[in-house]
């Protein structure tokens, strides 16, 4: 009898082959290159304007290492959008699409563990969105070390908050996948949630009640930026602090996103044990 | 004789709609067996439970003595299911979906290369076998299917309409295959299809089903082997009442009969002959097809 740790790993390299060669992979990919090189054209052009970025939000300049967090700032700020475009792609359709395309009919009647299916499926997932932001941070890294010479320990952790965002932004697509039954209709949920479900909570909240819902995702999420500098553009809260966020805001983020990766994880292994192809 | 799959008072409900009631079965190991029925009779249905792909709304189906929904990991490790037609994951070739299934069910590396190899031969797949899974067409999706269900020589073959989209030499060359699983290495198969025929040529008991029941379970080959005499004169009724003759049906001057025992029809004419009956035509009657007709009707 094969182990599990065997069949994990057998699955696991099964549906990254399907991913890394897929068109939505390479899609994603040449984005993050091209907004890499975008993004490192701006640095080398506007390194010495960053002031006025620095003056629009209330933030006083001093020395390299500053202007170092800005420009981290600013590139992670573009970061944080990418992996979720990118979950999107990958894992909306990871559940529905094994219903619509029937690859289901095939799968599901294989002797291993729908959980197996599950997580190899999902850390694939994670890997290729990982990829992405791996080249990213890479090019990031590049410019950063070239500029100035050296290598703040912000970036590496905007990285490892990144990471943890795609886990739970991925977990996220893909409870919303194991909703439906047609890719459309869990691309379309995905990204309603995200950008206009999560956004519109975020300012009813911040209106009613003068908080900050780090609760929804999309606020946690905002940490992986907010490590360099810390600017939050909310109603109530407006406002900038030329330090890094605190230890407790990070915590308290890391942990939002943790559960969000845990919980979503958890009902989709509930859903997908009982899902049919009728 | 032990059974293989055992099917106790299986029901699934989707909504109000009922598509399988209380069905009861019990296949024996070394047969074959086809399931018919127009469609929304259940076939699918109980296959689809059969391979995890549907659960139960009551009932179990056991094959090899675990119950499919409880333990699908041990009740399917010797299965070779091939459901309706599925789909491969389109940037994965042939080879590698079938290395997967391989590893899956346990096989050794080198098992694996010669398994590969060997279900790529027999089933004429060497051509294409190394291209991806996008760009195969519904045949050889068919074929790759059936190679994925005869993986390391399952005990029981799950078959639902496998020659569905095929064309008539693919059809040939896949009921060949079939029946030599069936004949030379003795395995259990339970297929769905809509062809009678193939249901006659393939298997040794013949299920029909309708509105989700089990309408009909023919066991035996004197079951479907019938003939339609028809006779110069008008029916002897006493000729016909002899010993060894069952009449079916009947007109004025024509009989479908069949064997009571194991006699052969030839056995049988000549008896009628004897009897002073006039035989002017003898045609062969598919039971199965009657059967089917009279319950679907």
């Amino acid at each position: 009898m094969t182990s599990r740790l065997t069949l994990f790993k057998d699955t696991y390299i099964y549906y990254l082959k399907n991913y890394y060669r897929s068109r939505s992979f390479y899609l994603m990919f040449s984005m993050a290159i091209v907004v890499s090189c975008l993004l490192t054209y701006l640095s080398f052009k506007y390194l010495n304007d960053l002031n006025r970025f620095a003056q629009s939000v209330n933030f006083v300049m001093s020395g390299t290492s500053a202007k170092e967090k800005i420009l981290g700032y600013l590139w992670s700020f573009v970061l944080s959008s990418l992996p979720a475009f990118a979950a999107v792609f990958f894992g909306s359709p990871s559940i529905s699409s094994e219903i619509e395309t029937k690859t289901a009919l095939h799968v599901f009647t294989l002797p291993i563990p729908r959980i197996i299916l599950l997580l190899g499926k999902f850390f694939s997932s994670v890997t290729v969105t990982s990829i992405i932001v791996i080249t990213y941070t890479l090019f990031e890294a590049a410019v950063f070390q070239y500029i100035f010479n050296t290598l703040i320990i912000q970036l590496l952790y905007s990285f490892l908050l990144t990471l943890l965002f795609v886990l739970s932004f991925s977990a996220m697509t893909f409870l919303i996948s194991s909703l439906f039954n047609r890719n459309t209709y869990a691309y379309i949920t995905a990204l309603i949630i995200y950008l206009l479900v999560f956004s519109a909570a975020t300012i009813m909240i911040e209106l009613l009640y003068s908080v900050t819902p780090y609760y929804l995702l999309n606020n946690a999420a905002s940490i992986t930026s907010r490590v360099y500098i810390d600017i939050y553009f909310g109603i109530s809260t407006n406002g900038s602090n030329p330090n890094p966020a605190s230890y407790h805001l990070i915590i308290l983020c890391s942990l939002v996103m943790f559960l969000y990766f845990i919980v979503s994880l958890g009902i989709t292994a509930v859903i997908f044990e009982r899902k049919e192809v009728k | 004789m032990m059974s293989i799959i055992e099917v106790e008072n299986l029901s699934k409900n989707y909504g109000k709609i009922i598509a399988l009631d209380g069905l009861n079965l019990n296949v024996e190991k070394g047969e074959c067996i086809a399931m018919l029925g127009p469609n929304g009779a259940g076939k699918s249905t109980f296959l689809k439970i059969a391979t995890n792909i549907v659960h139960p709304t009551s009932g179990t189906v056991k094959i090899g003595g675990v119950i499919v929904e409880h333990d699908p990991m041990s009740a399917l490790e010797k299965v070779g299911p091939l459901v309706e037609l599925p789909e491969f994951y389109p940037y994965l070739n042939g080879k590698e979906v079938l290395d997967y299934v391989c590893r899956v069910k346990g096989a050794s590396r080198e098992e694996i290369k010669s398994e590969t190899q060997r279900l790529s031969t027999m089933l004429s797949m060497d051509d294409y076998i190394g291209r991806k899974c996008g760009q195969y067409s519904r045949g050889m999706k068919q074929r790759l299917a059936l190679a994925c269900a005869m993986v390391m020589d399952p005990d029981v073959m799950i078959l639902d309409e496998p020659t569905f989209g095929l064309d008539p030499r693919g059809m040939r060359e896949f009921i060949d295959i079939i029946m030599d699983i069936n004949k030379k290495e003795s395995k259990t198969i339970i297929m769905s299809t809509h062809l009678i025929s193939e249901a006659r040529e393939i298997a040794s008991r013949v299920i029909i089903m309708n509105h989700g029941k089990k309408m009909v379970d023919m066991k035996n080959e004197r079951d479907i082997s019938m003939m339609k005499v028809t006779f110069s004169g008008s029916l002897d009724s006493n000729a016909l009442s002899s010993d060894g003759i069952e009449v079916v049906e009947n007109g004025t001057d024509w009989a479908t009969i069949t064997a009571k025992n194991n006699e052969s029809n030839r056995d049988i004419i000549l008896k009628l002959m004897n009897s002073g009956m006039e035989v002017k035509w003898v045609e062969p009657v598919d039971s199965i097809e009657k059967t089917y007709l009279d319950i679907v009707k």
